[in-house]
């Protein structure tokens, strides 16, 4: 195989982001779990930009970094519960028997097995289209001609989605109006 | 194309590299004598009363929110900066269009002073 910077930096980006995808799951506090789960974000944006979806890997960043990391990162640090917030709580017990063995090992090797069979079945079977020409040109380009030709209407009535969502929002997190507006 | 992200690798490598090399000739520099008075969280001499973790004011949510919105706006704005030049007038009045409506819910979390800290 010849070297192919484009095929090292997808395996470099790839391991990273299954090996903090792994310590998701497996950090002992949360906040190390959720700040994992932003490096998972983070290279994931980099496996798109590598594919040539420059938009989508913009997005990932602004929307799955910037967004989803820091709603679950404030949702963590409002909650009160000690085993979410890994303070004084001890960490659970590890039991040792059969049924615990099933639940750690085997379902998990089982839920491997099945996906792996799955993802092969399904590389093996489905033709794959080739890239259509003219792609990994300017992508973002492309879209934003869409978005604003065919795609208008849409993109405006997601403005109408945005502000439906900040007000409900707002509504739903501010209870204490009344008194508010005295203040 | 791709060609054009090796200075985003060079930066994030060299970004990477400066605070790991700093962290590493910290930790051979400095002398390591730790002991309960020194390990205990700085507080201006106070010695610290309950954690330090805890639940942060739910008000900051609000903020988070608005982030939010304002953050999937900004998605938005990309591929519109990118096709204004070719699309000129028709394009910037439909995103003024688009950012307006998004304002009017910043007016309203205003009026209803949510951005108010009290």
């Amino acid at each position: 195989m010849d070297f192919d910077p484009t095929r090292v930096a997808f395996i470099v980006v790839s391991a990273i982001a299954v090996v903090s995808a792994f310590r998701v799951v497996t950090a002992a506090k949360i906040m190390h779990a959720a700040l994992w789960l932003g490096l998972t974000f983070l290279m994931l944006a980099g496996v798109f930009l590598l594919m040539g979806a420059e938009f989508l890997a913009a997005a990932q960043v602004l929307i799955y970094v910037g967004a989803i990391t820091t709603i679950i990162l404030f949702g963590i640090m409002l909650s009160e519960a000690a085993e979410v917030r890994g303070r004084g709580a001890a960490p659970l017990p590890v039991r040792r028997d059969d049924a615990s063995l099933f639940r750690r090992i085997v379902l998990p090797a089982l839920a491997v097995l099945a996906f792996v069979g799955v993802m092969v079945v399904v590389y093996s079977q489905v033709s794959w289209p080739d890239a259509p020409a003219g792609l990994g040109g300017d992508t973002v380009r492309m879209i934003g001609r869409a978005l604003f030709t065919d795609f208008i209407i849409p993109f405006e009535l997601a403005a109408v989605l945005l502000l439906i969502a900040l007000i409900g929002a707002i509504v739903i997190a501010v209870r204490d109006n009344g008194r508010r507006e005295q203040g | 194309m791709l060609s054009a992200y090796t200075d985003v690798v060079i930066f994030f490598l060299a970004g990477a590299g400066f605070v790991l090399l700093t962290l590493a000739i910290g930790r051979l520099l400095r002398p390591h004598n730790p002991y309960p008075e020194k390990l205990v969280p700085y507080e201006c001499g106070e010695i610290p009363v309950g954690e330090g973790q805890v639940p942060y004011n739910i008000r900051y949510y609000i903020f988070a929110l608005l982030f939010v919105v304002f953050d999937v706006e900004v998605v938005f704005l990309f591929p519109w900066a990118v096709v204004l030049r070719e699309l000129g007038m028709y394009a910037y009045v439909l995103m003024v269009i688009f950012l307006v409506m998004l304002v009017d819910g910043l007016v309203y979390a205003w009026r209803k002073g949510v951005l108010r800290w009290v």
